[in-house]
């Protein structure tokens, strides 16, 4: 089975769902025994400096992204390991479509809402406010038998 | 997405010039803000020839366009209603402070230039203009439009530019999906945020899990009717009775001057040949005649001065009769804003009354928030009772206190000792009322020995601060010696939010999305992960990661 695997530098947080990417290489590879499909372990042959900066992959094979860790070996060979990156793996298969009850979010907020994570300080604002008008001009009454 | 459905629509919409706050919805249910060369649309809606474009047929935007052919969207050009240069009109709904300002800046070669602008925190937070100053747009016809449809269910924001040719056209949805980058973004954050500050939920593609309005049929739904109808509790009009010119009792207004002239004939000597002279005589004491001599804090309305008469016998005494028994002091109104513009408006601010000859009362934020509190004393001049309505919105009643203004003058001994004890019982409830219970609601006794102190201690154990008591018992004489005006003491929190918090950790939001709609931060409390070709552990881990927040 031929693999086309995508090498890359990620530069973005892992809770990101579109890394942003730079392209490495791109190489075929022939898959010559098990492979943990959500673990990939690659051999390939390569430089090990062209792949210091690689941290990321992508087998279209397999519909998904995997952040990489490269590891030397003797022979010229490198050994790069894969970890599924789901979320953006699931980003691209559709995820976006789905609908889901947001619970925080970055634009589409209610600041009426307390879920408990804003914090004040301890000594509050105090103002005072006086009202226009009140009593004035004071006056006797007096009540008199008829 | 050119429509969003929004299940918790706007009930009110408001449009505010000049002053004039004019009602849009529902009854001119669709807004637009244009430039003023748009005018005919406003006058003609329905067969104008850009909103029925044929190159729009059967796109999502047509939508709106076909709504306002059949009749089903009504029109209104805000843009053309702001006349003057620099002055700006308001747009919003239940929540004044999270409006929509539409600026008209400058006249820019025949055309008008209008900005847009989203307050938050009391400060603008993104603006908007609606006319291109320079550019390869200059000149040309380019406006914001933001559109609801005539049930208030739909809504949309898009953008038009003319081109200098009045067939091309334009149109962003909702989701600003013929912009790039942060104007997207910042499109759709406009529109979700108006409509949440002013519903407190649903919009921008979400849904509310409860649908609001109408009653529930019976399939498991919730069985409220959604009547949130209010009946309005209004200032009750003056008592119609006047025990003050009945013949039973005289109720005069006198001077220092008239008061000394009837002591004076009060205290004459007896004389056979003058009948009127006996009646220093007929009484034990000549000033059983005067059942009361008090000051009150007020003018009291009178006529002309007439002959005082005692017993029914004419003295040689004049002094002015009071005409009325009851009188209306109006104390004015202070206005209550959000200064957050967020819960702690609410949760967390303590808003204490301090009334005149009353005390202090607490003034609950859901109810007075936003509105505008006016104090009106009705007091009945014979005894210096009175009643304080304290009222919103006009005429709302919120609460009704009782009290006494008349600062008693003792005329006897007998007076005097009385007067005394009940200043000392006065201040003896005071002391001990320090360690009583918050009043609490509204309507409650403020007056005598029972009262004028109000502690919040309920109140204050939410925070496990000591909230001090401003106010002691002012009822009657001490009243006249303290401040005659009422004011509010508001204790407002003040929060601490990092800088670009939302960026790092989102604010609360609480609506279905779809995440394809959702930018920047965002957390997820409930998912179904439908449709996605991964392993079950997979699926686990992305959930997780969802709950646990991500960045789109």
């Amino acid at each position: 089975m031929s693999l086309t695997i995508e090498f890359y530098t990620n530069t973005s947080d892992r809770r990101v769902a579109s890394k942003s990417l730079t392209s490495i290489a791109s190489k075929t590879c022939e898959l010559k025994g098990d492979c943990d499909v959500v673990r990939p372990v690659i051999i390939v042959t390569g430089d090990a400096a062209s792949y210091a900066s690689c941290n990321y992959m992508y087998i279209a094979a397999f519909n998904r992204y995997y952040f990489a860790s490269v590891r030397s070996l003797p022979g010229g060979l490198l050994e790069i390991s894969g970890e599924c990156d789901i979320l953006s793996s699931a980003w691209a298969a559709g995820l976006g479509d789905l609908s889901a009850v947001i619970d925080r979010q970055e634009n589409a907020w209610n600041l009426y809402l307390n879920d408990g994570t804003f914090q004040a300080y301890a000594n509050d604002q105090v103002v005072t406010k006086e009202f226009s008008d009140g009593f004035s001009n004071p006056c006797y009454v007096m009540v008199c038998a008829g | 997405m050119a429509w969003q459905v929004l299940t918790s629509p706007l009930k009110e919409l408001y449009f505010e010039y000049n002053g004039v706050v004019q009602k849009l919805a529902p009854i001119n249910p669709c807004v637009l803000v244009y430039s003023a060369d748009m005018t005919y649309i406003a006058g003609n809606p329905y067969g104008n020839s850009m909103i029925s474009h044929s190159a729009y047929d059967g796109t999502a935007e047509y939508t709106a366009i076909a709504a306002a052919q059949a009749g089903t969207l009504d029109i209104l050009a805000l843009g053309t209603l702001i006349t003057t240069n620099n002055t700006t009109a308001y747009l919003y709904g239940s929540n004044r402070n999270m409006r929509i300002e539409i600026k008209r800046v400058n006249q820019l070669s025949g055309n008008i230039d209008y900005q847009m602008k989203l307050y938050m925190y009391g400060t603008t937070v993104q603006i908007f203009t609606a006319m291109k100053r320079s550019g390869s747009y200059q000149n040309q016809k380019v406006g914001l439009v933001f559109v609801i449809d005539e049930d208030n269910s739909n809504y949309a924001l898009w953008y038009q530019n003319t081109f200098n040719d009045p067939g091309w056209r334009a149109f962003l949805y909702a989701d600003g999906s013929q912009l790039s980058g942060a104007d997207r973004n910042v499109l759709s954050a406009v529109l979700y945020t108006f409509i949440y500050g002013n519903e407190g939920g649903g919009g921008g593609g979400g849904a509310n899990p409860y649908a609001d309005g109408g009653t529930s049929e019976p399939s498991g739904d919730p069985t409220g009717n959604y009547d949130d109808s209010s009946d309005v509790i209004s200032v009750p009009s003056v008592p119609g009775f006047n025990l003050g010119i009945t013949s039973l009792i005289n109720v005069w207004v006198p001077s220092t001057t008239d008061i000394n002239n009837l002591a004076a004939y009060l205290w004459s000597n007896f004389d056979l040949t003058d009948p009127t002279k006996t009646l220093s005589k007929m009484f034990t004491d000549p000033l059983s005649y005067i059942l009361s001599l008090h000051m009150l804090p007020f003018t009291v309305d009178s006529s002309t001065a007439i002959t005082v008469t005692l017993a029914g016998l004419a003295t040689t005494v004049s002094m002015p009769p009071a005409t009325v028994q009851f009188k209306d002091i109006d104390c004015g109104s202070v206005t209550i804003n959000e200064y957050w513009g967020n819960y702690l408006d609410y949760t967390y601010t303590k808003i204490v009354l301090c009334l005149p000859f009353c005390g202090q009362v607490d003034l609950d934020p859901d109810e007075v928030m936003g509105k505008t509190i006016k104090v009106k004393y009705r007091v009945d001049i014979i005894t210096g009772a009175f009643v304080c309505f304290v009222y919103i919105d006009g005429d709302k009643v919120l609460g009704q206190y009782a009290g006494n203004c008349a600062a008693q003058i003792p005329i006897s001994a007998a007076d005097f000792s009385r007067l005394n004890a009940a200043v000392l019982g006065v201040a003896g409830a005071a002391a001990s009322a320090f360690g009583s219970a918050a009043l609490g609601g509204h309507g409650g006794m403020l007056n005598g020995a029972s009262g004028g102190l109000i502690s919040s201690i309920a109140a204050n154990a939410q925070n496990a601060k000591i909230r001090a008591q401003h106010s002691g018992g002012l009822t009657g004489a001490p009243g006249f010696m303290g401040i005659q005006k009422p004011y509010l003491i508001i204790h407002r929190p003040r929060q601490s939010v990092p800088e670009d918090y939302e960026q790092f950790k989102g604010y609360p939001s609480n609506v279905t999305m779809q995440l394809s709609s959702c930018t920047g931060f965002t957390s997820v409390r409930e998912i179904t992960l439908n449709g996605l070709p991964f392993t079950d552990g997979e699926l686990s881990e992305l959930k997780s990661i969802l709950e646990g927040g991500v960045i789109l």
